[in-house]
């Protein structure tokens, strides 16, 4: 009544109500997302975890909570990008499509971080690369270096893929490209966590690293003129 | 395994013994990646087959075939002219051997008579001389310059027919000696004797190239048939392209009948008849030099009319042998690949490129290889994959004359979208 009074109707209030629910829900996931996300990802290597001769044993729930929010973005980036450029009435069937995919994705990205491990795994101990004179690196060590500093990049190469699809010219190329330099920084940062755990010399760090891409690079090159 | 990763702790073991033992494990497992991939070094052809694609792109359709038959086309000019082209040949080694001739007379003047050497007129006569002995080719008459200096040069004509005194010529009377002017002379008559052939052959090559210009026109023509048939052919408009064909070889026929112009017929025809006689014998007229290039086209259309279907027995007979009703001859691109399966990819990038976006160069390769594999990472579903791979067409570097053509690009998205990584 006091509200009539004032010259204010019971649906603006609710209107009101509801906006300021989107608003604080909205700020809150963005806040969650930026302190999960944006740190792992414009810090990396970040600290904690990566602390010197870290053995990453508690770091289940922490990796859980960055992959969650990883894949979320990505639903959100790949969903909205799907539902501007089809028809709205398949909207649901979109939705739930892209869940799927983007958890099936995060999966597969999980599994070939493992595999990526099992590879490094053996090049790092030919490189030299250890904690100290009668340590190596363990397999968990590798696991989770890498974990922690691919997942974050799912957002971003989510925004890629969609950002393909409508995209032509000059801004295809440059999208076409982007993964690449992508890779670069994601290399970079790994040499860098792994650095920080080991505290060892960077040649040999470096050269775990750059040791495969060179092979690969030689075998491309190879074939490409042959 | 262990043991070996302690290496650095052994004791009296240098830092120089370790390092070599790290490098050569890392040249080694190099060594073994790249010889375990690379056929050329493991001595082995394998030839597997890709079950994962269409097979139509490893066994060439009437599209890829008429591309062959292009260079086919485009030889029939040169067939057309290549009598006249013989004999202009002969013509012209005649002419070098005289003007080289002259050259050498000249030279000797020259000594005889050192104080001609500052006659520039006499210099320039050398010069040009040297000059259109190289230069006269079949297609390529004398220096043209040379017919003016012959027609100028006045003042050595003037000595040699003792129409004017040696005092009123630049050089002194008495430096000149007599075998010197009986060689001015000679030479002045040999000049005369070259004016006529040498006129003559270069009003003919004249005559020759604007032949050779005709035809290259009508050659340009029919080959544009056939590329708009080509591409027809690639965008399923079987009928359409089967038109264009049959205007191509109409237009071929034509060329048959081909005659040069009248000049250059009343050239041959005032050759002495000895050099006539003996070039028409080694040189056998063509009566009709498209022959070859109109059975190729006739068969491609006849191919077509079967749907691109290839005879049961997979035993196509060669462009020369004998060739059964309905089938057509073709060159076999690439029906086995010779790589391991690792490296299909690039054979299958490299075929594509070749076949519809000539051409393969490395640098093409890769940079289509490179901006191809995020396509093929991101998208699983063709139709996107097709549409994004003909975008990226656009932006390989360096850029190709078809890569904006539709219909190939299209052509080459569609076997490029099936490749599974």
């Amino acid at each position: 009544m006091a509200n009539e009074e004032n010259g204010e109707r019971p649906g603006d209030l609710a209107v009101e109500s509801r906006l300021k629910k989107i608003f604080d829900s909205s700020r809150n996931f963005l806040a969650s997302a930026l302190s999960e996300w944006l740190p792992s990802l414009i810090d990396q290597p970040t600290n904690p975890p990566f602390v010197k001769k870290a053995i990453f044993n508690d770091e289940i729930a922490r990796i859980a909570r960055l992959i969650v929010m990883a894949v979320l973005l990505s639903v959100i980036i790949i969903g909205s990008f799907k539902l501007v450029y089809n028809n709205i009435s398949e909207s649901a069937a979109i939705i739930s499509q892209t869940i799927l995919d983007v958890i099936k994705l995060s999966l597969c990205v999980i599994i070939a971080v493992f595999l990526v491990s099992l590879v490094y795994f053996p090049i790092a101990a030919l490189s030299g690369v250890k904690i100290s004179q009668n340590k190596k690196l363990s397999l968990r060590q590798v696991f989770f270096t890498t974990l922690y500093i691919i997942v974050p990049w799912l957002p971003i190469f989510a925004f890629i893929i969609t950002a393909i699809l409508p995209s032509k010219g000059i801004i295809l190329l440059l999208l076409l490209m982007a993964p690449y330099l992508c890779l670069i920084y994601i290399m970079l940062n790994f040499m860098r966590a792994i650095k920080v755990i080991t505290d060892c010399n960077w040649t040999p760090v470096i050269l775990s690293v750059l040791a495969p891409f060179f092979m690969l690079g030689v075998i491309f090159l190879i074939l490409l003129l042959s | 395994m262990h043991e070996e990763l302690e290496l650095p702790n052994r004791p009296g073991l240098s830092l120089d013994q370790k390092v070599p033992r790290r490098a050569f494990v890392s040249m080694a497992l190099l060594a073994a990646s790249v010889t375990a991939v690379h056929p050329k070094i493991t001595g082995k052809t394998i030839n597997t087959e890709i079950p994962d694609l269409d097979d139509n792109y490893l066994i060439p359709g009437p599209a890829d075939t008429l591309t062959v038959y292009l260079d086919e086309i485009e030889k029939v000019r040169y067939d057309i002219l290549r009598q006249y082209y013989v004999i202009f040949g002969f013509m012209a080694a005649v002419l070098r051997r005289k003007y080289e001739a002259l050259r050498k007379d000249i030279d000797e003047l020259m000594r005889l008579a050192p104080e001609l050497k500052v006659d520039k007129n006499l210099c320039r006569l050398r010069d040009v001389a040297a000059a259109s002995k190289n230069n006269i080719t079949a297609s390529n008459t004398p220096d043209p310059r040379l017919v003016a200096v012959i027609k100028t040069n006045f003042e050595l004509a003037l000595i040699a027919s003792n129409q004017v005194s040696r005092e009123e010529v630049k050089w002194s009377a008495s430096e000149i000696s007599p075998e010197a002017i009986e060689k001015i002379k000679d030479i002045l008559c040999r000049i005369d004797n070259l004016n006529t052939p040498t006129a003559s052959i270069q009003d003919a090559s004249t005559e020759l190239s604007k032949s050779d210009g005709e035809l290259t026109t009508e050659i340009k023509s029919v080959v544009s048939a056939v590329r708009e048939a080509i591409n027809l052919l690639l965008r399923n408009e079987s009928n359409a392209a089967i038109l264009k064909l049959e205007s191509a070889i109409s237009q071929l026929n034509a060329l048959d009948k081909y005659k040069p112009s009248k000049k250059l017929l009343d050239y041959i025809e005032g050759l002495p008849e000895d050099i006539r006689i003996e070039y028409a014998k080694k040189n056998k007229s063509v009566t009709t030099p498209t022959s070859t290039a109109q059975e190729l086209l006739q068969r491609a259309i006849a191919w077509i009319k079967v749907d691109g279907r290839f005879p049961n027995d997979q035993s196509l007979p060669k462009i020369s042998g004998a060739i059964e009703k309905g089938q057509v001859e073709f060159i076999r691109i690439s029906a086995n690949l010779t790589a391991p399966v690792g490296i299909r990819f690039f054979t299958i990038l490299a075929s594509v490129l070749g076949t519809y976006l000539p051409h393969p160069t490395p640098w093409r390769i890769g940079s289509c290889s490179f901006l191809l594999c995020p396509i093929l990472f991101a998208y699983s579903d063709e139709n996107i994959r097709i549409q994004k791979i003909k975008d990226m067409f656009y932006s390989i570097i360096p850029s190709g004359e078809f890569d904006t053509d539709d219909a190939r690009t299209t052509a080459a998205a569609k076997i490029l979208a099936k490749i599974i990584i």
